[in-house]
């Protein structure tokens, strides 16, 4: 009998930690699949080459996982941007029009190991650019090898701040956390007016942690303001440790920069544990998903890259052809961003009057390009500088609420 | 003091969830000494039907928790279809064998939901309206104690169940001696899937819980919730009813305060190190039955 005991217990064990390691692995152990990649070009009909009058580029963001509605919006906007550039009459260089195609957008499922097997089969068509990825741990995962293979990379929406400093083929179509750090503390303390601020970041996220990083920096130059970090990580569902021990504190706000699916139990913990002040987060809330607990996401604000509902030219054009093309599916401000970047990369190899990376990125660093979301300029470092856009909840609805 | 019995609190919100999901892992093994590792992925199932059928019941009038009966049966038949179509067959080959179909089972059930509900987290939309209780400055949401007391409920019915019904005592005496149960009357079969059923229902009870507190749903959900039970059914002695409702208190506690006195980020690691330790003491677990079955 013992004998037997002892056979359960190590049988306990081994199953315990494999199921550990799945765990581990989060939402790639769940979903995976031979390749790692899904093709979804309009063109599969043969392998699309560069030839004569096409110049080829390939998209990464996560199409499954837990970040997947990201991915929705930016599969559309890439493709939308490249319809419309194709009908407009191409990418013009030197006099000459060439036809933008879609090599592959490949998905990274939010998961860092994932994002590398992406990125090399983008590499491994002819390609002048890769536009992606979301998440900033799967960007920093392939952005070294792009950089000495000399493969220009432009990310629409990773913000991390070590991102750009990889190399001069890095580029970002966003603000980077070096910039969204400081501006979120300055809304806490100036927009609300807080003195005592409490933290809640994953620690086991390149985007969450640098953001909090950031944040903290200047929160700690600010005189007689307070703050205190809570760390959690991105798969947790329970905050409720880290929300009490910020009412003890007496916090005034709470900032929580983590990714938009871990939102709603955040948010809704804190409410529930009577915590009423504004819940202020980074740009990762886009995609934030209200329904059922419209009340509670009252005052809460996120800093965007852009608002949607805005009354420009630009935007308005946008929605209404992204809505005639896909439906309301993924109509966030991902979307926009991919959009945006593709046809940033066009005007740079326009302006270039080439399509090679190694020209096209000086092009980049010299110019000015006006998105939706307000006008992006590159420094000496290569980083982009963009305007930063309030959004907020009323009664359910994304309401823009100011720009800093 | 105040911040203690406020973590007291979450803890045992937290607790009474994995209690809850630990109740069915402790069911079935104590019943055919197997562990049903895709017990956390019927939590799941139980988590999407809610999700679907909430706002159905709204429509009719009806109050949004009437859809746990509903989820109750769905879970119900997803537990007794995987017991009938995978688990069965391989009965008797050994307890190798009957984890691995189990995990395997827990994959095609994750990866189902995924074709099924796509991978984008779902808001279920709340079912209870209840006031939060304050003591003092102690906020205690009314979840946590409507979790709380549903899940002591549930334990005392399924002990009284197994304790005093025929069901229960042939539930009982399947586990001690299949042949012996067999030669007495028993429908060895029909006990293991009736054992499923109630294993299952409990679930969905658990989903309702759970959605409760953590309102937004993948189809992930159920490798950690499940893991977690697990290792609270473990804790508890597994096999033991109530020794999972204490696992599965202890467990969501520990969790909890390593969270608040020590390190909220890296507190898996913490948590998990005590666990082993008690069970270095208490291998058979905390209510675990000492070793003395017939030989």
């Amino acid at each position: 009998m013992k004998k037997r005991m002892k056979k359960i217990v190590a049988m306990l064990t081994v199953t315990a930690l494999s199921m550990g390691l799945l765990a581990g692995c989060g939402d790639s152990a769940a979903t995976t699949e031979s390749t790692g990649t899904t093709e979804t070009t309009e063109s599969t009909e043969s392998a699309p080459a560069a030839d004569g009058d096409t110049i080829l580029i390939a998209g990464i963001a996560p199409l499954t996982g837990s970040l997947a509605s990201w991915g929705e919006g930016a599969v559309n906007g890439y493709n939308l941007a490249i319809k419309e550039i194709n009908e407009a009459g191409g990418v013009t260089i030197d006099g000459k029009s060439y036809t933008l195609e879609s090599a592959v957008f490949a998905d990274d499922k939010s998961d860092a190991t994932e994002a590398i097997s992406a990125y090399n089969n983008c590499a491994s068509y002819d390609i002048s650019a890769v536009i992606g990825s979301c998440s900033s741990s799967c960007t920093l995962s392939f952005v070294e090898t792009a950089q000495e293979s000399g493969m220009l990379v432009i990310t629409p929406y990773s913000t991390n701040a070590t991102i750009c400093k990889t190399g001069d083929y890095i580029f970002r179509e966003c603000f980077s956390d070096a910039d969204q750090g400081p501006t979120l503390a300055k809304m806490a303390t100036e927009e609300f007016g807080a003195k005592n601020i409490a933290i809640v970041a994953a620690e086991d996220s390149d985007y969450c942690a640098g953001l909090a990083e950031a944040m903290e920096g200047s929160l700690a130059e600010m005189a007689d303001v307070t703050f205190e970090h809570y760390g959690c990580v991105t798969t947790d569902t329970d905050y409720t440790a880290q929300i009490s021990k910020a009412i003890e504190q007496g916090a005034e706000v709470i900032i929580y920069p983590n990714n938009y699916d871990t939102v709603p139990n955040f948010v809704s913990q804190a409410r529930d544990a009577g915590f009423s002040g504004p819940i202020l987060g980074g740009d990762a809330w886009d995609g934030t998903d209200v329904t059922g607990y419209e009340a509670k996401f009252n005052d809460c604000y996120y800093l965007a890259h852009l608002d949607l509902s805005a009354d420009t030219e630009a935007v308005k054009n946008y929605v209404a052809a992204y809505k005639a093309e896909y439906g309301e599916e993924g109509l966030n401000a991902v979307s926009s961003l991919y959009y945006d970047t593709v046809k940033m990369l066009v005007q740079a190899m326009e302006t270039a009057n080439s399509y090679d990376p190694a020209v096209v990125k000086d092009a980049l660093l010299a110019m000015e390009y006006d998105s939706m979301g307000g006008t992006v300029t590159y420094d000496e470092n290569g980083d982009a500088k963009k305007p930063f856009t309030i959004e907020t909840f009323k009664d359910g609805a994304l309401t823009y609420y100011g720009s800093f | 003091m105040a911040k203690f019995i406020q973590s007291l609190a979450n803890g045992l919100n937290l607790g009474s969830i994995y209690a809850l999901t630990a109740l069915g892992y402790t069911m079935v093994y104590g019943i055919i000494r197997m562990i049903n590792f895709a017990h956390g992925d019927f939590i799941m199932v139980g988590g999407f039907t809610l999700f679907y059928l909430i706002p159905v019941m709204l429509k009719m009038g009806l109050p949004a928790w009437f859809a746990v009966f509903v989820a109750i049966i769905v879970c119900v038949f997803v537990g007794v279809m995987t017991e009938q179509i995978a688990y069965k067959p391989v009965r008797g080959q050994g307890s190798t064998t009957a984890l691995i179909t189990a995990l395997g089972m827990s994959l095609v059930l994750e990866n189902g939901a995924l074709v099924l509900f796509g991978s984008a987290p779902r808001n279920v939309p709340p079912m209870f309206n209840l006031p939060a209780v304050a003591i003092g400055s102690v906020t205690i949401p009314g979840t946590t104690i409507l979790t709380l007391v549903i899940g002591i409920v549930m334990m005392l019915l399924l002990t009284l169940f197994i304790k005093y019904t025929k069901l229960g005592r042939a539930m009982r005496a399947v586990p001690e001696d299949k042949i012996a149960s067999t030669l007495v009357g028993i429908n060895v079969n029909k006990i293991i899937t009736i054992t499923f059923a109630i294993g299952s229902g409990l679930a969905a009870v658990a989903s309702m819980m759970y959605t409760t507190s953590y309102v937004s749903i993948k189809n992930e959900l159920g490798i950690t919730l499940g893991l977690k039970a697990f290792v609270a059914a473990v804790l508890g002695g597994i096999g033991s009813v109530p020794g999972a409702m204490i696992g599965g208190l202890l467990l969501g506690i520990i969790e909890i305060m390593v969270k608040v006195y020590m390190l909220p980020g890296t507190y898996e690691a913490v948590t998990y190190l005590i666990l082993i330790l008690v069970l270095l003491v208490r291998p058979s677990g905390l209510m675990g039955k000492k070793v003395n079955e017939k030989v």
